[in-house]
């Protein structure tokens, strides 16, 4: 298998050393850059599988470099910020990158999410377009209804009969918020009492299994006081 | 130069204006009284203009003389020596201008100076002989007066003119009625009249006085009209002279004016009459009767039209500048000078005193009225209008001022309120302008203070913005490279060890910068609210669920006790997960071992209630609320993990998501409450 290439830009030497070593470790080739400059200059001569873009940088910043890429390239883009509040995080998703991690970041975490976002870059293609009617589908999150199979990113997640169809009924309104009774009387087929508890813990292990960061998911999320959701990406 | 023009052009203009009114008006009162003293004969306006012969002047004046001689002669017996002789001499002071010749047969009274044939005169009914250039003449034969002018004869009864013929009436009026056939008067008017050296003839005065008069009228006229025109054409010029005068005119007390009009309407309402000097025989007074009359009918005139300018520019200015309201006015000024209080009080003695001197004097001139007829009675109302008045203006300054004072008290509500930039205005001569103005400077300073005090938060937020951002970096590094460390194989154990601490501190960094990122944010307003509305049983079972791993870990027991069915309140869901998640770590973390932890969530009314009880692991030897301070721990060793920042942290969250946080020690027993407002359920 070829080796996929993966850029890495941050002002910050040591941290684009780090991150470079930790994914050589994984098996891929590191380029690296310094700045948003450099990093569009080996973007337009290089063969470029994925990039890693930190956000405040000398010459132009990584929001300014994904909205150039992004007219060109369809390539994923993590951007690795300090900033770690929503509405940065809103921003640099609406700008076009794929994934947002803030700094200082877990190193597993961080491999995790570039593994996952080369997995749907790649593969993106092999989805089978006649079959698209029986799938389920919100960003990475594909729920194939007919073989019964959730996979992320391509990776397929083993979920026990309960999960799935707790998977399978969010799924089916992406988006809709799920009060827990609903979920239980829909489910499990017996009225509801006192089951948040029962769900809450379905849920989490769900999150567990299809989440890279349970504690910050991307797609299963618990709306606080009312209910639960899978995004609607 | 050129400015000093232009600066007088309305004085100018306006002058041109007084002058031409001035000279057309006067015109038209001569000549009105000219025409009342003629009986409304409008020939006598010709005079001027025509041959002296043919003027009524001349008439006048020859009927006049005639008249005289004739009522002599006809009742001769009846006047005294002394009249004779004057009439005499008034007719003698024509000189060579008058033949006369006047007989009484009866009596044989006779006076001529016609010295020529007078024996030829003895014949009734026979004309009299004249000296030659006296073509000109008058004569009574007994029978009947003719008037007789070169020869030709002109019945006087027969003449068209009125004026001769009344003028004559009055003459015969003058003698005793009567049989006359013995009288026989002859006044004969020399054809180009001299100048008498030795007298003054009035016959040549008239002609000369007729002469000029005319073309002066005219040339007055004329004079008057363009004067006039010019003032027309620069009529804006008058007019900002207009409101020049009137300015000045603004300035005087309304008192005066009227006191100033009385003066002015008196005399000509009273005295009028009486001023004319009466129509003289001379020229000269007569010029000079109708001149004063004229002078003092275009002074009132003038008089008026200041008054009139007064009042279109000055409007209601002009009735309010009187000497009452300029007396207030300085009394208002007067007590400015003493306490506010004092003032007020003064104010009110003030009223009291003046009413009662004013009702005194009323009363005395009351008094004098009943004695002295209506004369009094109009001070005494006056002096109780003003009474009047004056109440009515203190009523009117104390409904100002209590409006005031309204207004003032709803400022320092809106003050209160926090409105810092709405000015409160107010009449600048009002009583309590000096405590608005006080005021207004008290929110100026606020305005200001908090204005820098939200400027230094900013500030304080980029700061902290900008420094965790700068923590952040090298701890990224950090941990990335302790990360790498960890995964390398073959060192020492105690190696291990020394990256497991490493790992654990530099975790530990990043949580606590996090944490105090969040809380400035929080405690400065500048933390985005996503509100809405949540049902706050199910926000506690949900985050007791996602704690279950964690729960399980600490060997406590957990008694929750939360109503089953849904309390909502409006709030932000998120941080409230955070809130009772920091509550739950501390009481896991503080709790005495196999202890319980109570949770419960009772609603009172509008109003819900979390309370977390936890057992202390420790004694809290803390105050309440100093537990609340930042970077405050229940243990003052600091050996535990965490920020101690969780506190301070939920404390500010549920404050900026709208509930209340209180903190309550009693022994060893922990207590948290939180408070939110219900929303009902639809």
């Amino acid at each position: 298998m070829e080796k996929h290439r993966i850029l890495v830009v941050d002002d910050d030497r040591e941290i684009v050393n780090a991150i470079a070593i930790n994914l050589q470790n994984e098996g891929y080739e590191v380029l690296k850059a310094f700045d948003g400059l450099q990093a569009l200059d080996i973007i337009s001569n290089q063969n470029i599988q994925l990039i890693i873009l930190d956000v405040m940088m000398p010459k132009m910043d990584g929001l300014s470099a994904t909205l150039k890429i992004r007219e060109e390239k369809n390539i994923p883009i993590i951007i690795l910020s300090a900033k770690s509040e929503d509405t940065d995080k809103i921003l640099g998703l609406s700008m076009g990158a794929d994934d947002y991690v803030t700094k200082p970041f877990n190193t597993m975490e961080l491999m995790a999410r570039v593994k996952s976002q080369l997995r749907r870059y790649l593969r993106l293609g092999d989805v089978n377009v006649a079959n698209r009617a029986n799938l389920l589908q919100s960003g990475g999150l594909c729920f194939d209804l007919e073989s019964r199979t959730l996979t992320v990113d391509g990776e397929p997640v083993r979920l026990t009969a309960t999960e799935m169809k707790i998977v399978e009924l969010l799924m089916r309104f992406p988006g809709r918020i799920f009060p827990a009774e609903e979920i239980y009387e829909r489910v499990w087929e017996e009225p509801a009492y006192r089951v948040e508890n029962t769900v809450m813990v379905h849920i989490r292990r769900i999150r567990e299994k299809i989440e890279i960061n349970p504690k910050e998911p991307k797609y299963l999320k618990v709306v606080w006081g009312i209910g639960y959701k899978i995004e609607k990406i | 130069m050129d400015t000093k023009l232009k600066k007088s052009k309305p004085f100018t203009a306006w002058i041109c204006f007084f002058l031409g009114v001035s000279i057309i008006t006067g015109l038209l009162i001569s000549v009105f009284i000219t025409l009342g003293h003629s009986r409304g004969n409008w020939d006598v306006l010709q005079d001027p203009f025509i041959d002296y012969r043919e003027s009524i002047a001349f008439k006048q004046r020859t009927a006049d003389y005639y008249g005289q001689l004739f009522s002599l002669a006809a009742a001769s017996s009846s006047y005294g020596a002394s009249y004779i002789d004057a009439t005499i001499n008034s007719l003698d002071d024509e000189g060579i201008n008058l033949k006369y010749y006047a007989v009484n047969k009866k009596n044989n009274f006779l006076v001529q100076n016609i010295t020529s044939k007078p024996s030829s005169l003895s014949d009734s009914g026979k004309m009299p002989a004249l000296p030659a250039g006296y073509n000109y003449f008058w004569y009574f034969d007994g029978q009947k007066l003719r008037e007789i002018d070169h020869g030709k004869v002109i019945d006087i009864k027969r003449l068209d003119s009125v004026y001769p013929r009344e003028l004559l009436d009055y003459s015969f009026n003058r003698a005793p009625a009567g049989d006359y056939s013995d009288v026989q008067v002859l006044l004969a008017v020399r054809d180009n009249l001299v100048k008498n050296p030795y007298a003054y003839s009035k016959y040549y005065g008239d002609q000369q006085f007729l002469s000029i008069i005319g073309w002066i009228c005219i040339g007055l006229l004329v004079l008057g009209l363009l004067l006039l025109v010019f003032a027309i054409i620069n009529r804006p010029s008058k007019r900002e002279y207009d409101r020049k005068l009137a300015s000045w005119m603004g300035r005087m007390w309304l008192e005066v004016k009227l006191l100033l009009s009385l003066l002015f309407l008196v005399p000509w309402g009273i005295f009028g009459i009486r001023l004319f000097p009466g129509w003289g025989d001379n020229w000269f007074n007569r010029v000079l009767g109708i001149a004063w009359v004229v002078c003092i009918i275009i002074a009132c005139l003038w008089w008026f039209y200041l008054i009139l300018i007064d009042l279109i520019v000055n409007r209601q200015k002009f009735f309010t500048h009187n000497l009452l309201n300029s007396f207030l006015s300085w009394y208002r000024k007067h007590e400015k000078r003493y306490p506010w209080q004092n003032s007020m009080l003064k104010r009110a003695y003030m009223l009291v005193g003046a009413e009662a001197v004013l009702a005194i004097i009323s009363v005395v001139f009351l008094l004098a009225a009943s004695g002295s007829g209506g004369l009094a009675l109009l001070p005494a109302l006056l002096i109780a209008g003003a009474g009047i008045y004056l109440i009515y203006r203190y009523l009117k300054r104390y409904d100002e001022t209590i409006s005031d004072l309204g207004s003032l008290m709803d400022h320092i509500e809106l003050i209160k309120n926090g409105d810092m930039t709405t000015k409160l205005e107010i009449a600048e001569d009002a009583d309590i302008y000096p405590a608005v103005q006080n005021l207004n400077s008290i929110q100026e300073g606020m305005d200001i203070a908090v204005t820098e005090m939200m400027k230094s938060e900013r500030m304080k937020i980029d700061l902290i913005s900008n420094v965790s951002h700068d923590l952040k970096t090298p701890l990224t590094s950090i941990i990335s490279y302790v990360d790498l460390l960890n995964k390398e194989d073959g060192l020492p154990e105690h190696v291990n060890d020394y990256i497991k601490i490493l790992a654990q501190k530099s975790e530990h960094l990043k949580n606590l910068i996090q944490d105090l990122f969040d809380l400035s944010k929080a405690s400065s307003n500048n933390l985005p609210l996503d509100m809405e509305k949540i049902d706050l049983p199910r926000l506690v079972k949900q985050t007791l669920a996602d704690m279950e791993e964690p729960i399980a870990a600490s060997g406590l027991v957990f008694r929750v006790n939360t109503p089953d069915e849904p309390v909502y309140i409006t709030s932000d869901g998120k941080k409230l997960y955070r809130i009772l998640e920091n509550l739950i770590m501390n009481a896991l973390k503080y709790s005495l071992a196999g202890s319980r932890v109570f949770i419960d969530l009772i609603v009172d009314r509008n109003e819900v209630t979390v309370t977390i009880k936890n057992t202390a692991n420790y004694e809290m030897t803390f105050e309440e609320d100093e537990i609340l301070q930042r970077f405050v721990r229940g243990d003052k060793s600091r050996s535990s993990e965490g920020s101690g920042l969780g506190l301070s942290i939920a404390q500010t969250f549920t404050e900026i998501c709208g509930g209340s946080f209180s903190v309550k020690i009693d022994g060893d027993l922990f207590k948290v409450e939180l408070r939110f407002k219900t929303e009902s359920a639809n």
